[in-house]
């Protein structure tokens, strides 16, 4: 966070109520609110690099860190004995977060000529076309029963699956991420990348090549997201066909929307929101509504404050201009490929 | 604006009021119950609470003088809204024992869960995924339903000795409780001497079924289908539609009352009178302990399905085997849930379909019925009873190792040829 | 050998009588786009919504094609609800409101199972339309599955009719091409876009009628339909009513022939045909650039 001091104060202060929360939480809140919060959090945090600096609206983000957890659990310690490969720990991490770069930079290739809803016309058709790849293959993704028994592990002396360590190591994998995703906005990189985003045609006559820029942007999703894969497979205990569903995959989206685009703490909000309507609506409505419910709220955002949670706070607070919120598109209409989220922001 | 703000604060205060901040009284028992109350498996999620409030009903919700608070956790039948809320229930609620959950995969991720929270007793819904008690078992979880393979219990020897079918072809749903209920079949099939030529495997949620029909071999005795749901009305109706060459044997949902309901042509009402089945549940049983079960189910749910279904027995037995295992304790949950285990452990339950008790990995025997689509007077089609298999066990009456060897439920468990 | 080429024949014409279904469900999806450039994601629940009328419709009358027609004029009250209460408030900005429409499948899906909960349902059919018929090469061959073969045909040609033959399918073609221009000549445009909302959703809800009468009608069906309809007016070309006939051709055949041949992994077709289709073409086979 840079620019006027209020906003630096704000971070701190907030950062600081993050790292004292586990203090004062039951391990309810702990674990399945702050840490949940943050892996939603991590994933959703690659939708928003992809949407808010590159314009590319991804719908394969959740598949992209299923694959790193099935990955997780099929090199890892896991309760099916007749399955996978018991690789010595920290192999399979490593894997994982390959494997969800990997999947990432495939994404983007086979992605990158698309713009706007036909950008998340093809990532919804991988993410579908990976929902009954997991359900159907027996070798790697074990079909419709997945892996369960998948533990965080313990290390010099340090147990992982203790809340409150867990919930440590999901706050700092969130809050570098988050501080990664800021800082490589800034970088000739993510300034070029935000530049294809506003005028693809453009750059490209300025020599820049478009099709490197974002399959690279994917692929830096990809990394963000297995990151998050991996944490949510040591968070649930297993990985199944359910766990990379359309259902989760729209969540992702809905988070997003929830939080904002316009800057990356959006993914952070948005979860967290997400995350309290879920466990908690069932106090006030009948849980079987529960869709309802989110439905509605998820609909009053999009009419009311199209740039998400954080866009509120962009308007009581109009002082920053900084170069790590990317600027607002200012034409209402930017033509029919217009592949910007924030296209027409006011109604 | 004011209604965000207005949320919020609705937030905050129920965060400050939840049970979480304040002690909860001893006297009261916290007892969570995970059931599938939205997407695809609501309808069994639902059956599933009328079973558990039945069994506490019956005993006035009162457990040794102590009251029963029910905290429910809805799931959508993944493993992960299961965890999730499982989760909730013992953090939040704080919530002593968990009865549940309703899918097999679901139960497959609990029973991991379970070990991981030893100071809370699972008491299992309706999942019927064998391994969940088969293979690693957790020392805090028990099942006194049956699992997926024992549902299909007698129903391979019926098919061969008394409808005389020899040569037979599947269909069945490729997911585990379709390979577990193949299992059930195939092994008493086989074992009497007939052949299965042809393995067919569909994916949940198949709709259009016509090319699959197309496959069927034309020098078969008889279809064994086991397709739950939807896949299964979408299946009879386009078999029939195709001239349904030959008949069916079925697998426990393929006839259950969610499907027979939906079958309301007569021509496809026909057709499926007569069909054999298996089940852990039969709507026409006249034994005395049974009819008691089905008249208090229908009394106190006037709009509930015409007669129990397993969703519903699966987690009466398991409420009913709670309530007498914690009458035994006098209602004592102390020392780590010690003495409530063991006694869990020995409890002889008095099911409806008679007498329940576990074995060694704390899974129960049951009576499994075979049973026949019979139409009543109105036209609507039921399961008739035809046989009763009691005392059926997890290894289906064979010797451990010997059923051990057969291998976990897959695609191609027991071949004949 | 003989065996096995009737086989073949017979999951092709399975495969073209899917694609009549999907052909009904997916034409108004692609007019919908084509005009107003608006990716309308709740068609899936307006089909679910048009089949449980018209099955609550043949409950109470027993008359089926009294059911086609409330369970069309169902799904255009939704359709025009949705479109003038939600996404004419955003014209114009396609990405918000193809993000509006997932809000409202999300909450009309939930509150479709509220009211007609989680059990399936069948539509019956009349007599006529029920049992097999033999056909040459084939063999014996459900009626019904052909009847869905002439229904897709009728629709497409009704269309066609009005798209080149009546003013309003002059206009619409002229908005497909340029909608400012058609402005600019003092056509209402907003007007039209009303018109075809309504004419989108009502061949939904009567693709929902037939489809619920072919197959049964369960929560869930909205997303799997929408899904399927996605692939082929994208592998066939957003807006494009022949694109729609060709892709879903395409998808219905490789649908039956992936579950006849490789049932494992059948399923997993569709949706490599519409990655590829699109990372090669990325406006589908027959749209115009994208």
């Amino acid at each position: 966070m840079t620019g006027s001091l209020s906003p630096k104060w704000t971070g701190t202060a907030f950062l600081a109520a993050l790292v004292l929360f586990p203090l004062f939480a039951t391990p309810f809140w702990i674990v399945q609110i702050g840490a949940q919060t943050m892996i939603l959090g991590i994933i959703a945090l690659s939708l928003v690099w992809l949407a808010g600096y590159g314009g590319m609206v991804s719908m394969a983000q959740l598949v992209t860190a299923g694959l790193a957890s099935y990955v997780v659990a099929y090199f890892g310690v896991q309760s099916d004995p007749a399955l996978g490969l018991r690789l010595p720990w920290g192999l399979n991490i490593v894997l994982a977060i390959a494997a969800g770069t990997a999947f990432g930079i495939a994404v983007g290739m086979i992605a990158v000529r698309c713009f706007g809803i036909y950008m998340i016309m093809i990532t919804l058709a991988i993410a579908v076309a990976f929902f009954y790849l997991a359900r159907q293959n027996m070798g790697f993704f074990n079909a419709y029963n997945g892996f369960h028994g998948i533990r965080a592990p313990a290390l010099f002396g340090l147990n992982l699956r203790d809340p409150i360590a867990f919930y440590y190591l999901c706050l700092l994998c969130g809050v570098t991420l988050f501080g990664f995703v800021v800082a490589a906005a800034r970088t000739p990189f993510g300034l070029a990348l935000q530049g294809i985003r506003d005028n693809p045609r453009r750059m490209q006559s300025l020599g820049y090549n478009v099709a490197v820029h974002r399959v690279l942007a994917f692929g830096i999703a990809g990394f963000i997201a297995a990151i998050g894969g991996v944490l949510r497979v040591w968070y649930a205990g297993s990985v199944s066909p359910g766990s990379v569903g359309v259902g989760s995959s729209i969540s992702i989206l809905m988070i997003a929307i929830l939080g904002g685009m316009t800057h990356p703490i959006g993914a952070f909000v948005g979860a967290l929101l997400f995350n309290l309507i879920q466990n908690f609506a069932i106090d006030f409505i009948d849980r079987e509504r529960f869709n309802t419910m989110i439905g509605i709220i998820l609909l009053a955002i999009i009419l009311f404050m199209p740039s998400g949670l954080v866009g509120i706070a962009d308007r009581l607070r109009q002082d920053d201009k900084r170069g790590d919120r990317p600027p607002r598109q200012t034409a209402p209409n930017a033509g029919k490929k217009s592949p910007n989220i924030r296209e027409g922001n006011h109604p | 604006m004011t209604s965000r703000r207005v949320f919020f604060a609705a937030m905050v205060a129920a965060t400050l009021a939840s049970p979480a901040w304040s002690q909860a009284p001893t006297e009261e028992l916290r007892v969570g119950v995970l059931a599938t109350l939205e997407g695809p498996l609501t309808s069994l999620g639902q059956e599933a609470m009328r079973g558990v409030r039945l069994a506490l009903s019956e005993a006035n919700n009162t457990v040794a003088g102590r009251r029963v608070t029910l905290f429910t956790g809805p799931t959508n039948a993944t493993p992960d809204s299961a965890i999730n809320a499982a989760r909730r229930l013992i953090e939040q609620d704080r919530v002593q024992i968990i009865i549940g959950p309703v899918s097999g995969t679901e139960g497959l991720a609990l029973v991991q869960f379970a070990k991981q929270n030893p100071g809370v007793t699972f008491i299992n819904g309706t999942a019927a995924a064998p391994e969940a008690t088969y293979r690693d078992p957790a020392e805090n979880f028990f099942r006194f339903n049956a699992d997926g393979v024992m549902w299909q219990a007698g129903l391979g020897t019926y098919a061969f000795q008394t409808k005389r079918y020899r040569r037979v072809a599947s269909l069945v749903n490729d997911y585990s409780f379709g390979w577990a209920q193949m299992k059930g079949f195939s092994l008493e099939f086989c074992r009497a001497g007939g052949a299965i030529v042809e393995r067919l495997w569909t994916p949940l949620g198949t709709t259009d079924f016509s090319s699959l029909i197309a496959r069927i071999p034309r020098n078969i005795d008889a279809l064994y289908v086991m397709l739950v749901g939807a896949d299964a009305t979408n299946f009879i109706t386009q078999y029939v539609q195709a001239g349904a060459p030959v008949p069916l044997i079925a697998g426990t949902n393929t006839v259950d009352q969610t499907v027979l309901a939906t079958l309301n042509r007569p021509r496809l009402r026909e057709f499926m009178m007569g069909t054999p089945s298996a089940s852990p549940v039969v709507d026409d049983w006249t034994n005395e302990r049974y009819q008691r079960f089905v008249a208090s189910y229908r009394k106190m749910f006037p709009d509930g399905l015409p007669a129990p279904a397993s969703a519903g027995l699966g987690y009466y037995l398991n409420t009913q085997a709670m309530i007498q295992a914690l009458g035994a304790v006098n209602g004592d949950l102390s020392g780590n849930q010690a003495r409530f285990r063991q006694a869990l452990a020995s409890t002889v339950v008095d099911g409806p379909a008679g007498p329940v008790r576990l074995d060694e990995n704390r899974q129960g025997n049951a009576t499994i019925f075979v049973t026949e689509v019979r139409a009543a007077q109105d036209g609507r089609l039921f399961n008739g009873f035809v046989q009763a298999f009691p005392n059926v066990t997890q290894s289906m009456g064979m010797p451990r190792e010997e059923f051990a060897r057969l291998g976990v439920p897959a695609r191609d468990t027991i071949q004949c040829p | 050998m003989e065996a096995d080429i009737r086989f073949f024949l017979t999951v092709t014409l399975n495969g073209l009588t899917l694609a009549a279904l999907y052909f009904l469900v997916a034409s108004g999806f692609t007019l919908v786009f084509g005009l107003m450039r608006v990716l309308n994601l709740a068609h899936g629940v307006v089909y679910l919504f048009g089949a449980y009328v018209g099955f609550n419709v043949m409950e109470a009358t027993e008359n089926w094609a009294l059911a086609i027609i409330v369970g069309g004029i169902a799904g255009a009250v939704f359709g025009l609800l949705v479109h003038l209460a939600i996404l004419s408030w955003m014209p114009g900005q396609e990405l918000r409101q193809t993000l509006a429409t997932i809000a409202v499948s999300v909450i009309a899906a939930d509150l479709m199972i509220a009211k007609w909960g989680g059990l399936s349902y069948q539509i019956e059919i009349p007599d006529i339309l029920f049992g097999s018929q033999t056909l040459p090469f084939v063999g014996r061959y459900p009626i019904f599955r052909l009847a869905l073969l002439g229904f897709a045909v009728g629709v497409g040609f009704l269309l066609w009719l009005m798209l080149n033959r009546t003013r309003l399918g002059m206009m619409i073609r002229a908005g497909v091409d340029d909608r400012d221009m058609l402005a600019a000549m003092g056509t209402n445009v907003p007007a039209v876009f009303v018109a075809v909302a309504a004419l989108g959703a009502f061949l939904a809800g009567v693709a929902g009628v037939i489809g619920g009468s072919a197959l049964a009608i369960s929560p869930g069906e909205d997303t799997r339909v929408l899904l399927s309809s996605l692939v082929v007016v994208i592998v066939g070309g957003l807006g494009s009513v022949g694109g729609a006939a060709v892709g879903a051709i395409l998808v219905g055949l490789a649908e039956q022939f992936g579950l006849a041949y490789t049932p494992t992994y059948g399923v997993v077709y569709t949706f490599a045909i519409m990655v590829a289709v699109l990372a090669m073409r990325p406006q589908g086979l027959f749209g115009a650039g994208a």
